[in-house]
């Protein structure tokens, strides 16, 4: 997320939207704040999305992966303050790109929380879409 | 094929209703004509 934050003038016209599944809507504004993002941050309590997807759940084990947990202390080193987790944590998460008529052009399911795609990818990926 | 069918590539997003932090319904067709990029977080860490 903060990949995409910190180069979002290079994705064009693209709208980029944080989905949650979050049934407490006081973080998502905390979370925008504390993130610094002015895009949309929207919750999908009912995880609809994510299963229309194909986002499942993964494994105890590879979500908490050696790679996941190098990933948050990462991100306690460069001072992100983690907060106690009430949410699944079994929760996969996806990435998307949306053309301009509505229809999904690419599509990542991460099958771990350490392997989501760069932001290389995805900036090349929205290319493939051109600009307005 | 039935409601909840796993979307692939070159499917149409399903229009979800979602929910910003102001309780304020948010629809992806409000956007038409803009690509979206979507990042399906896990937690709110």
């Amino acid at each position: 997320m903060l990949a995409v934050r910190d180069r979002v003038d290079q994705l064009g016209d693209v709208l980029p939207i944080v989905i949650t599944f979050t049934n407490d809507r006081t973080r998502l504004a905390a979370y925008c704040a504390h993130l610094g993002i002015d895009f949309p941050v929207v919750a999908d309590v009912d995880r609809v999305l994510y299963r229309r997807c194909g986002a499942g759940r993964g494994s105890l084990r590879r979500v908490w992966s050696p790679g996941t947990l190098m990933m948050y202390a990462r991100l306690l080193r460069r001072g992100r303050r983690l907060h106690t987790l009430t949410e699944d944590t079994r929760q996969l998460g996806a990435d998307a790109v949306i053309d301009r008529d509505g229809r999904l052009h690419r599509l990542w399911l991460p099958p771990g929380p350490d392997a989501r795609p760069h932001v290389d990818e995805i900036i090349a990926v929205v290319h493939e879409l051109g600009s307005r | 094929m039935t409601h909840d069918h796993v979307i692939g590539e070159g499917d149409v997003l399903p229009d979800i209703a979602l929910v910003d932090h102001e309780g304020t319904r948010f629809r992806f067709s409000d956007h038409l004509g803009r690509p979206l990029l979507l990042v399906l977080h896990r937690h709110l860490a």
